[in-house]
């Protein structure tokens, strides 16, 4: 008996040391930070009070609270009227958390200017300002396919429906999103879907090819595009034919075309980006079989297509773009 | 060597010996045989409620039922095979040629020998290893309840296929043993692999279920086995590659042996368990241990027995076959589901929980399940409940004609882990069961029995804040009598009631288990349940009885929310 209870002690001893536990002070949120009062405990601050974005300086936000907060900065511009939104729950704010690079939520893109830094915390009423200057704004790094700061390219071939008011034209004017210049598509046709398209051929930039990584998923396409209230819904549709045979040109019968159409359904600036093997070949809208090697092969891409569509019955249709880039490795933030 | 491997080691025949006999004997008589059961209900129901607002959208009475007949056909093909199909027609009271009429497979299983060694089973199986492994625990059910309840908890039980703590998977299970002439006594295998769920090929894996245990019995006085429990996704059966896997392995050890003229019993189980998504970053990584050591001491004769233990199961410890509720309070009662002029949801009903085996779950589940703090707030996972650790006595006492039956139970338990603070929560619980059998005692050849139960718990917190503070207590009761006043025909009343008041706050839980918030439980409750009725006994297995219960549900707290339930219900029900 005594040689079993001696093994039993043994192999419960062993047991005991072998075994570990996580000595975490307790499970889930601190009860303290979910009831507690609310309290400043370091003042709302940024870590410069001017700053250089085209020279990748960032801005870093700083404040401490006595409790687990739902927390919101937001920063506007005094002359764009842009605004920029960085969202957390902590106790403490800090650059890991808080750290503005120039980016912009709700557009247009900030300018050199002064702008307002606002701390809004959930269930407190009192809130917290604080001014940050710009001096030199965000440069979007990645491909520029048309950005409409010197004009219409000569080798883009555009094709403009003879409808009423038709405007395919650069502008310049309240609407500007980024930079100086925008351009503008609108008009009536009422026998066709297409308002007008641009053709943005690779030979445009002294390239057979566009210039981009040969892994799909590494490439985004993106665009910024202003939805008009109150008129008939506008399509832009984006082709992109590649050449997979290298022949020097696309083929319909033996090259892949991507596509993707967008429904402006918005009001306003948005910034759309979409992975490129995200893209579908479309026949009338509807997914279908590709004729060429059936792969995503950015770096063959020789044509992107930009084309308006809206109801022929619908009447008037309205929209503008501006800043269509290709990025890589992620979509394009501004 | 062949001698003394022979000498050493000879084939196991006792549990196949068992199982032969029992087909073999099937062979004597014809190869098919019909199992099964049949029962019909009729319910009529009225709810009142006690609300301001005057009730123009919910219905206040509900009259239906059902009658059933489960088939089973047992057929023998060879002396070591058995098969099971059991086929259900029910048909709703107003159905008509084929309107309201449901056929289901209810069984299916077949389960044979394999070359005298080896025993098998495919198909529905029902599975039971330890209390931290795979186990139907029955932790709401605090308190027995009188045979008035009983008849509608069985008709659950049959529905549900709750036997002997365990639960029903479809699968394959193995089984086979060994004798040994030296050292070791037995040693005994048994082997399972159950599917949880099936792939869509997409983000959701095949998942099983599978375990073992190995029982070496090294003689009458100690035995030692290891469990392995183990739910996990199959890689490779959808696109997603982020695989789920939640491993228990454990240990059971038993010793017996004399301590003067005491049987002393010294038996526990220790083991841990991992769980774990194989790419997912953001799902943690949850690893813990648990040790239930008992020592328990009885007389020869067994009139009494008492078992003292220690319970340390760690916040982490993660085991789905044994931490899987019965009860889903997330269920909807069967009738009265919505009501008020606001077509409120009904919040269940001790009786509810009794009679309605809709809430009730049918197999294991992978995460977490909500639980009553007023049912049991204790252990609300049974023993393998996380987050525990105490001690806990539990005796019986039966009287040597067995007139009077007693169980007692307490256990002082606390938190090893706060829950948003560094205080802990402190449980107790005590339980006192306890039957006369006044047939025996007054030498009646007839059927008298009176019980009754009682279950208290408390949970305290005391912390730095108020807001920290817990204080939550519940008391539930139950008494009941049978008695046959007539040859086969008994009288049958009972009542139960829960009681409940106090503060908690109620871990809110993502799909990894993890607790991101609290909720808060405030509660004056009082629920009772008072039921009577006739039942007629046809035989063992057979019996037609007419009940009445009332539900009455009152939340000081809320007392727009009170109502009151009158149930009267036909039933027949037997089995064959």
């Amino acid at each position: 008996m005594k040689k079993h209870i001696l093994t039993l002690a043994l192999a419960a001893t062993l047991l005991a040391s072998s075994c570990k536990r996580n000595n975490s002070s307790f499970d889930g949120p601190s009860l303290s930070d979910l009831n507690g009062q609310f309290g400043m405990l370091q003042p709302f601050q940024a870590s410069k009070s001017s700053v250089d974005f085209s020279k990748a300086e960032t801005v870093g936000f700083t404040a401490k609270f006595t409790k687990l907060c739902d927390w919101t900065i937001r920063i506007k511009g005094s002359n764009s009227g842009a605004q920029k939104f960085i969202t957390g729950k902590s106790r403490i704010i800090d650059v890991s958390t808080a750290t503005w690079n120039g980016s912009t939520t709700v557009f247009p893109i900030f300018k050199n200017e002064p702008c307002v830094a606002t701390l809004l915390i959930n269930g407190v009423t009192d809130t917290f300002n604080i001014t940050v200057g710009i001096t030199g704004v965000r440069v979007p790094s990645g491909f520029v396919v048309a950005n409409f700061e010197s004009g219409m390219n000569t080798k883009w071939a555009t094709f403009i429906q003879s409808g009423g008011g038709m405007d395919f034209k650069i502008h310049n004017d309240q609407f500007n999103v980024e930079g100086s210049n925008y351009f503008n598509m609108a008009g009536t046709v009422n026998w066709d879907w297409l308002i007008g398209m641009v053709d943005f051929p690779a030979s445009a930039y002294g390239k057979t090819t566009y210039p981009l990584s040969t892994v799909g998923e590494d490439v985004y396409f993106n665009c910024l595009i202003y939805g008009k209230p109150n008129t008939n819904e506008s399509r832009i549709l984006f082709q992109f034919r590649e050449d997979d045979n290298a022949n020097g040109k696309f083929d319909v019968a033996s090259d892949d075309q991507y596509d993707n159409e967008l429904r402006v359904t918005w009001e306003g600036w948005k910034l759309v980006s979409f992975k490129y093997t995200d893209l579908l070949h479309l026949v009338n809208g509807v997914p279908a079989p590709n004729n060429g090697n059936r792969r995503h092969n950015p770096n063959s891409l020789v044509m992107v297509s930009m084309l308006h569509l809206a109801n022929p019955s619908g009447g008037a249709a309205s929209t503008k773009i501006d800043c269509i880039m290709f990025t890589e490795k992620g979509p394009l933030e501004l | 060597m062949q001698q003394s491997m022979n000498r050493l080691y000879t084939l196991s025949t006792a549990l196949v010996a068992t199982l032969f006999a029992n087909i073999t004997q099937g062979q004597t008589g014809p190869k098919v045989r019909f199992t099964g059961g049949a029962r019909s209900i009729i319910s009529n129901a009225d709810i009142q409620v006690n609300d301001t607002i005057p009730d123009k959208t919910t219905a206040k009475k509900a009259v239906g039922g059902y009658a059933l007949v489960d088939l089973g056909f047992n057929i023998s093909p060879n002396k070591n095979t058995e098969i099971l199909g059991m086929i259900r027609i029910n048909n709703k009271y107003g159905g008509f040629y084929g309107a309201g009429v449901a056929f289901d497979v209810r069984q299916l299983w077949v389960k044979g020998i394999i070359a005298d060694v080896v025993r098998y089973q495919l198909g529905d199986i029902n599975l039971k290893q330890t209390p931290f492994t795979l186990y139907n625990h029955n932790e709401d059910q605090m308190i027995s309840q009188p045979g008035v309840f009983q008849l509608q908890r069985d008709i659950v039980n049959y529905e549900t296929f709750y036997k002997s703590n365990t639960w029903r998977q479809q699968g394959l299970s193995l089984d086979w043993g060994l004798q040994f002439n030296k050292f070791v006594k037995e040693l005994n295998v048994n082997a399972y692999l159950t599917r949880m769920n099936a792939t869509n090929f997409g983000n959701i894996q095949d998942r099983l279920f599978g375990g073992s245990t190995i029982d070496l019995m090294q003689s009458n006085h100690l035995s030692i086995a290891y469990n392995l429990a183990a739910l996990f996704d199959v890689k490779g059966t959808a696109l997603d590659t982020n695989v789920f896997s939640n491993i228990v392995n454990t240990m059971t050890f038993r010793y017996n042996n004399k301590i003067g003229k005491l049987n002393a019993q010294l038996q526990g189980e220790f083991g841990n368990s991992r769980y774990h998504y194989s790419i997912d970053t953001t799902a943690p990584t949850l690893t813990d241990f648990f040790m239930n050591p008992t020592f328990t001491l009885s007389p020869e004769n067994k009139q009494w027995e008492a078992e003292l233990g220690y319970l340390n199961v760690g916040p982490d410890f993660r085991s789905p076959g044994a931490q899987s509720k019965r009860v889903d309070y997330n269920a909807q009662p069967n009738f009265f589901n919505r009501y008020k002029q606001t077509q409120a949801d009904r919040p269940l009903n001790y009786g509810d929980i009794m009679n309605n085996s809709q809430l009730y779950s049918t197999g294991i589940n992978p995460k977490l399940m909500a639980y009553n703090p007023l049912i049991n707030n204790v252990l609300p996972y049974g023993q393998a409940t996380f987050n525990r650790q105490g001690l806990y006595l539990k005796g019986k006492y039966n009287t040597q004609n067995e007139v009077i039956q007693s169980e007692f139970s307490h256990h002082q338990l606390k938190e090893i882990r706060g829950q948003g603070t560094s205080a802990l929560k402190s449980f107790m619980m005590s339980r006192l069961q306890l039957g006369a059998n006044l047939g025996k005692y007054l030498h009646w050849d007839r059927i008298a029995k009176i019980s009754a139960s009682a279950c208290y718990q408390s949970t305290q917190r005391t912390g730095q804040y108020a807001f920290e503070s817990v204080d939550l207590t519940s008391f539930q009761t139950g008494m009941g009598a049978e008695f046959e006043i007539l040859p086969s025909m008994d009288l049958m009343i009972g009542y139960t009631a829960l009681q409940g008041n106090g503060n908690d706050l109620v871990s809110d839980r993502n799909g990894f288990t993890e607790v991101i918030d609290f909720s808060k439980y405030y509660v004056d409750l009082n629920q009772t349940v008072s039921a009577a009725g006739i039942r007629f006994r046809f035989g063992e297995k057979a019996y037609l009885t007419a009940l009445y219960q009332q539900s009455n549900y009152q939340d000081k707290i809320h007392a727009y929310n009170n109502y009151k339930i009158n149930h009267w219900m036909v039933i027949y029900n037997m089995t064959f």
